[in-house]
């Protein structure tokens, strides 16, 4: 089984290699991460800040203070919400094209078991998700370097960076439940349309304060998205991304292994 | 007999009220080129699908290769093509062969060259599959089936988007497999002349059932032959016909306009046409023209699936 996956995982890889797939996403946390340092140029000096006005209201919203601590805060909130829609479009790509392209019947009846298939695209996912974060990290310290930051220390970087990382393993294992959908609808759309409907409920459900109790909210809830006066989710919360997380990839195992692929 | 490369016992395929496929048995033996024939709709790629283990079927079995298609090892003897060909767009002809042969557990990588030079993919080979002509695509998932070298071939309408000669290609290369590499080849079509060329068996699924099965020798047998007379008073020359002991009928097919013909169809018409001129000429009639004429495969190919239907409604449905 390990043989088919890494030949599955050389096939996966070979596509996200020749598609231009990973460089839009690279944009969009390029984008993202630029945008974080702009707020924290912005928060650094209140009256340049007031006299942005909107803008400056919102950087007080998003990032709160510029120190390290905040940055670190602002990048889990990219990892949190910005996440949920880049890794989504991620997992969607990687499972939706199959049935685009009309190539999923090419991987139905070979050697290499459509399990092996399926776990190699969601260790792409995880890898290019995680990588993402990386970089949007690298550019992050980077622009805090220069824009000369204050409280940087140890406790606070392994804290904040921690922080980052764990928000971006839980996105990633509530957006392999758009791989499901992605094979379920054969194609982009229905897996999109799941997409936005969770991310919009996630909102609404965290707004009323039950948030800990919908694993779509979690990440958020996490990254301290909500403010610092929210306690973060518990050990249940987390629990429950998790068992969406593996309840999803077990179930898009099982579909492409048992379902009836007829067109 | 040896034993069947595929065998298919009582399979139907039922999508809640619709019967996809109905009831259909058949073998298909090591070295046949054995193809199915049907109009769209038929049922043929939900069949081969099953036979791929893509689609349970409702009720029946199907064996591969004398395994069952729930067993993957199955595959590594099989290479199939099934409805339009697709391709990785983004990925070249080799990468998309690579892909293949690397899923496929194939260690020789000189099956990816010997797949291109089969099927004159050589001037394609770097570039990308969205750049293909829709003939290239075809002639890549063509490779892609045979890169493994598989004993057994399944093809969903393997001559759709191909140009004449690269129909003519692919026909005497699937006659070569079969002839001189023993490789058993199943085909769709619902093209009946193109099949005729290329088959050694030949099934016909209509709405599901399968409505025939015979030897592709025996089809010249099965195909209508009638003999074709013309004369400037038709009515006359139909009274003498039928004095002469001949059973003369207008034409119930379409004919030129301005002709006027008539159709014999007795075997003694058609073996001694010359008694027909006699006994015109003896009327004071002499015929115009006289024709042996022989039905074409998509006339009879219609015929039968057009009396099949009739069949079929008749019939009880096997729920």
């Amino acid at each position: 089984m390990l043989g088919e996956i890494a030949a599955a995982l050389w096939a996966e890889l070979l596509k996200v290699r020749r598609s231009l797939a990973p460089w839009v996403t690279a944009a969009a946390f390029t984008v993202a991460g630029l945008v974080g340092g702009f707020f924290m140029f912005v928060l650094q000096d209140p009256e340049r800040a007031r006299s942005l006005g909107l803008l400056g209201a919102k950087a007080q919203f998003a990032g709160g203070t510029a120190d390290w601590a905040g940055y670190f805060a602002f990048m889990a909130q990219i990892a949190a919400v910005g996440g949920l829609l880049v890794f989504g479009l991620v997992i969607i790509w990687l499972f939706g094209r199959e049935f685009s392209d009309r190539t999923a019947k090419d991987l139905l009846a070979l050697p290499t078991a459509r399990s092996a298939v399926v776990v190699a695209k969601l260790i792409v996912a995880a890898g290019w998700c995680l990588l993402l974060t990386a970089q949007l990290i690298v550019l992050s310290l980077l622009l805090g370097a220069i824009l000369g930051l204050p409280d940087w220390s140890a406790d606070t970087a392994l804290r904040g960076l921690g922080t980052v990382v764990a928000t971006t393993l839980l996105t990633v294992a509530l957006a392999t439940t758009y791989g499901l959908a992605a094979s379920i609808g054969r194609g982009y759309l229905a897996a999109v349309g799941v997409m936005f409907v969770s991310l919009f409920t996630a909102q609404v459900i965290a707004a009323l304060g039950f948030g800990a109790w919908f694993p779509w909210s979690v990440p958020s809830l996490l990254s301290g998205v909500a403010g610092p006066d929210q306690a973060g989710p518990g050990p249940l919360s987390i629990a429950g991304v998790v068992v969406v997380g593996a309840v999803a990839s077990a179930a898009t195992v099982i579909w492409w292994e048992h379902a009836d692929h007829d067109h | 007999m040896s034993t069947p490369v595929i065998t298919v016992r009582d399979v139907s395929k039922h999508y809640g009220q619709v019967v996809a496929v109905d009831n259909v048995t058949l073998d298909v033996q090591p070295g046949e080129v054995y193809a199915l024939l049907g109009l769209n709709g038929a049922g043929k790629t939900t069949l081969i699908r099953m036979l791929l283990g893509m689609v349970r079927p409702t009720t029946g079995s199907l064996e591969v290769t004398g395994q069952g298609v729930g067993d993957r090892s199955v595959w590594s003897q099989v290479g199939y093509l099934v409805e339009s060909p697709s391709a990785y767009p983004e990925l070249t002809v080799r990468e998309n062969l690579e892909v293949v042969r690397r899923l496929r557990k194939v260690d020789d990588r000189s099956c990816v060259d010997d797949a291109i030079d089969l099927f004159g993919l050589r001037p394609y080979v770097g570039r990308r599959a969205r750049a293909l002509s829709l003939g290239n695509v075809q002639r890549l998932g063509l490779a892609k089936a045979f890169l493994h070298r598989p004993s057994l071939l399944l093809l969903d309408e393997p001559v759709n988007s191909l140009d004449p000669a690269g129909v003519v290609e692919v026909r005497d290369l699937l006659v070569n497999l079969a002839r001189d590499h023993g490789v058993t080849v199943f085909l769709s079509s619902h093209r009946l002349a193109e099949v005729a060329r290329v088959a050694t068996r030949i099934g016909v699924l209509h709405q599901g059932r399968l409505v025939d099965e015979f030897d592709a020798d025996a089809l010249a047998s099965r195909v209508r032959t009638s003999l074709e007379v013309g004369a400037r008073d038709i009515g006359r020359a139909a009274w003498a016909l039928r004095e002469a002991g001949f059973e003369a009928r207008d034409p119930a097919g379409p004919v030129p306009a301005g002709s006027r013909v008539l159709v014999l169809e007795d075997i003694r018409a058609l073996e001694h046409p010359e008694l027909v001129a006699a006994a015109l000429v003896r009327a004071g009639e002499p015929p115009t023209r006289i024709a042996v004429v022989e039905e074409d495969l998509e006339t009879y190919f219609l015929r039968l699936v057009t009396s099949a239907a009739d069949l079929v409604r008749e019939a009880p449905r096997a729920r």
